[in-house]
């Protein structure tokens, strides 16, 4: 076991390499190809010599293989280069806004798990009935719904209106419920739709039936049986979402002035800051894979029938 | 599918953040009137706002709360570009002139200023003057700062503007003579905006601004969280302008435009920028808040490209497109009264603002018979490219246009796109025709890349006339202010006659304020200037 999860983590290693050098790759490729750079950094009254320092300046001017080929030795290094914009290191900037997004990323996942299994589960033991018809409707909402509308909606009633919560930063934990809910509706949405599904196909399987059969009460049948099966569809999905809170939080984000990672992002890509897009996007790439590498050893832990070193 | 969700509206998020952004284009330079360039100017000689020594009764008082869309890009002055950040740089540095609400120049650091000869200026500076760190401020800090806002390691966008600067001579303690190549008549107005006096700490490579920001202005650094909170106190000693009368400032950057309105009237910010037209009503009917507006100094317009579409190259076409827009209609509608109608080129704080000058009226018949003239009976068919969300209600006055044009025949279909490409299809000069905004101050820079046809500048899209370009080349070398302004004048008058633009207005700026915050008044460039506000406690 031991030698099968050492050879596990170097596969993993090389997988998370090759994956980070596509990520790079298609990054770069995909920033150069809508557009140049300079001249958005440039003011629009800059002369033509102006813009073409600007452009050696940031190592621009050079053949596309090349800029790649130098970010690439760069970034072995640690140095994913300095910021167009803030004249400061990306990788940096990154890190120091990371903690923000995780945090909140985290409480949403928290919100999801809380809220999302138990709607599902309770929604699949009583399939077709009324109460699984009004949690159908409302997580079909909770999908539907765009996270920037909400997220206004809810400045507006519990800010505006109400004045119970805050609407914008993060100086407190209060700050975190608004901007949490936004992002996790989503995925209560989507978790409890698929708890709800697996739940209701596995009550149907054959050792549902003996378990019932052999006298169990309903309640152990179902936690101890039914529910352990459906976990593992639930967790990989829920380690998809965790990537999709991390990376996905933009909108949230700018919504309610939340100073993380997303809201770097936004900056980077309307100034075509390469280098800063760059960062946030191999950050968030490998933080990803880490989080699929998660996914994996909790299987191992739901179902022993899985093996690690195949 | 996660990815789905979060981009369900990114049109929307797009438009109100860009909203916020501050323009790269045109209006980054945006300030001013005035030419403070006249032989000398007296101290303290401003009308508008008083730069006396006297203190407020009490000492500082108060926290106030700033929210604008964006973030400072940096803490270096000479690195930072947002019109968001000057406000933040200014509470901190002080630059040699600066300027009242109404854009005139008013002394700062520099008392006074006077032509020597075609190639000198001499400076006359304020005495006892410190900055934070205890460096009384003197000539050599003009001469070391200038010498900074000039390097290439700096990587100053905005290092061209000084071009023309030689050298600095260090006269005395407190006369600075600077030194052009040729007659330099728009020294004092960049200096209206540019370059923020620096110490000697940083000036020498000591400290690094970007991390330690010192200046000599009414308050100091005390720390900032980019896309959180940018944090300044009051200096110990009173100010030469009379402030700071507030104990801390907290900048903030909130990209949503409507969480911004909230903060507003809930306490949680005192003033805020970019406030939606949509909830223009609703501060001015809350009790606690009040709605401050500015007639912006930038210039919306609507480019016509003689290079690209051949009828644009007969006047009356383009003459016919000013008569074709019903200007006052799309203001009422649209706009919804937040803009203020151009007659010309150029608005009201530009130096070549000529109020004489009436607008196209609306008059389709008229444009009908000017197209038929120019042998375009029949019309042609016409692309009107806009951005989405960069200015206030791009798209739909832009689709609103090409209605009005098309009813005269100029079948024209809207082309929207984003930022990005928007602008390199101005560079490229590949639209037919879009909507835009230009002109800002120093005033040079933005009629040379628009309207001389030899520059055949960055914004220029065919449009030639030789006096349009002599006055150009002409109005930069004449150091007298009202000589220069009649020439500028004259050219808002041949490009008023000419119309290489459809004319249509400035935009009003919105910036929402609490009732507790006293004495202020918004600036027509658009930066929080701080000079006489506080807080009543």
């Amino acid at each position: 076991m031991r030698c099968a999860m050492s050879d596990y983590l170097v596969r993993r290693v090389q997988h998370l390499f090759w994956v980070l050098l596509a990520v790079s790759i298609l990054v770069f490729l995909l920033i150069h190809l809508s557009g140049d750079p300079v001249r958005l950094l440039a003011p629009l009254d800059a002369t033509p010599e102006d813009v073409e320092r600007i452009r050696a300046l940031y190592g621009l001017d050079q053949p596309l293989i090349v800029q790649y080929w130098r970010f690439l030795l760069n970034a072995l290094q640690g140095d994913l280069g300095e910021s167009f914009r803030y004249n400061q290191p990306a990788l940096g900037m990154v890190l120091q806004k990371l903690p923000a997004t995780i945090r909140l990323a985290l409480f949403s996942l928290a919100l999801t798990i809380v809220l999302g299994i138990p709607l599902g589960v309770w929604a699949g033991t009583r399939p077709n009935s009324a109460g699984d018809w009004v949690v159908s409707v409302l997580t079909f909402v909770g999908i539907s719904i765009p996270s920037f509308w909400l997220g206004i909606m809810l400045i507006l009633i519990f800010a505006d209106r109400w004045r119970v919560l805050p609407s914008s930063g993060d100086a407190t934990w209060r700050h975190m419920i608004l901007p949490g809910i936004t992002l996790s509706v989503y995925s209560i949405g989507l978790i409890s739709r698929l708890v709800r599904s697996t739940l209701i196909e596995t009550m149907q399987q054959d050792y549902v039936r003996t378990a019932r059969a052999k006298g169990l009460p309903e309640r152990l049948v179902l936690y101890r049986h039914a529910l352990r099966n459906t976990m593992i569809p639930t967790v990989t999905v829920l380690g998809l979402q965790l990537g999709g809170l991390l990376g996905g939080s933009v909108v949230v984000e700018s919504v309610f002035a939340w100073p993380g990672v997303g809201w770097l992002m936004l900056q980077g890509i309307q100034n075509r800051d390469l280098p800063l897009v760059r960062a946030v996007v191999l950050v968030i790439g490998l933080a990803f894979v880490i989080i699929n590498f998660a996914v994996d050893l909790i299987y191992t832990r739901l179902d022993p029938r899985i093996r690690l070193d195949k | 599918m996660e990815q789905e969700h979060h981009t369900t509206t990114p049109a929307r998020v797009n438009r109100r953040t860009f909203l916020q952004l501050s323009s790269l284009i045109g209006v980054g330079a945006a300030s001013g009137l005035l030419w403070g360039c006249a032989p000398a100017v007296a101290p303290g000689g401003a009308p508008a706002v008083t730069v006396t020594e006297s203190a407020a009764p009490s000492g500082p008082v108060g926290e106030l709360i700033l929210v604008q869309g964006v973030d400072a890009e940096s803490l270096d002055p000479y690195v930072t570009t947002s019109g968001a950040s000057r406000g933040m740089m200014w509470a901190m540095y002080d630059k040699l002139v600066t300027r009242a609400p109404n854009m005139e120049i008013i002394p700062w650091l520099a008392l006074s200023w006077t032509v020597i000869d075609d190639s000198t200026w001499e400076l006359k500076l304020r005495d006892e003057v410190y900055f934070h760190n205890g460096e009384k401020f003197s000539a050599a800090h003009v001469r070391d700062s200038i010498a900074r806002f000039k390097d290439p390691e700096v990587k100053n966008i905005y290092a061209g503007q000084l071009a023309k600067v030689l050298e600095v001579e260090v006269v005395d303690d407190l006369t600075a003579r600077i030194k052009t190549d040729g007659p330099f008549a728009l020294l004092i107005e960049v200096l209206a905006v540019y370059c923020e006096m620096l110490p000697q700490a940083i000036t020498s490579g000591e400290v690094d601004p970007a991390v330690q920001p010192i200046g000599s202005g009414p308050y100091k650094f005390v720390e900032w969280t980019p896309g959180d909170r940018m944090v300044m106190e009051a200096i110990d000693r009173p100010h030469f302008s009379g402030q700071p009368k507030l104990q801390r400032l907290i900048w903030r950057p909130i990209a949503e435009a409507t969480t911004r309105v909230v903060e507003l009237k809930t306490g949680g910010a005192h003033i805020i920028t970019n406030v939606d037209p949509v909830q223009a009503a609703e501060v001015e009917a809350d009790p606690q808040t009040r709605l401050a507006t500015f007639r912006n100094l930038s210039s919306q317009i609507v480019v016509l490209n003689q290079l690209k579409v051949e009828p644009f190259q007969d006047v009356r076409v383009r003459q016919a497109l000013n008569y074709a827009t019903d200007v006052d209609t799309l203001i009422a509608t649209i706009m919804q009264g937040n803009a203020f109608r151009l007659a010309g080129p150029f608005g009201p704080g530009i130096p070549g603002y000529d109020p004489e000058l009436q607008p196209y009226p609306y008059d389709p018949e008229k444009a009908k018979q000017l197209l038929a003239e120019a042998g375009y009976a029949d019309g042609f068919d016409l692309v009107l490219t806009s951005p989405n969300g960069r200015y206030l209600n791009d798209r739909l006055v832009s689709e609103a246009i090409a209605g009005m044009w098309s009813e005269i025949g100029v079948r024209t279909t809207v082309q929207v796109m984003d930022w990005s490409p928007f602008v390199e299809g101005v560079l490229g000069k590949t639209h037919d025709a879009f909507f835009f905004l230009q002109i800002g101050v120093p005033l040079d820079a933005s009629v040379r890349i628009n309207f001389h046809g030899g520059v055949q500048g960055a914004a220029w899209q065919g449009y030639s006339n030789d006096e349009a370009s002599e006055i150009i080349d002409k109005a930069v070398t004449v150091l007298d202010e009202a000589e220069r302004n009649a020439l500028y004048k004259r050219l808002g008058q041949i490009v008023y006659e000419e119309c290489p633009w459809v004319f249509l207005w400035n935009a009003a700026g919105l910036v929402g304020v609490r009732e507790e915050v006293k004495d202020w008044e918004p600036h027509q460039d658009g930066v929080l200037h701080l000079l006489g506000v506080r807080l009543e406690v």
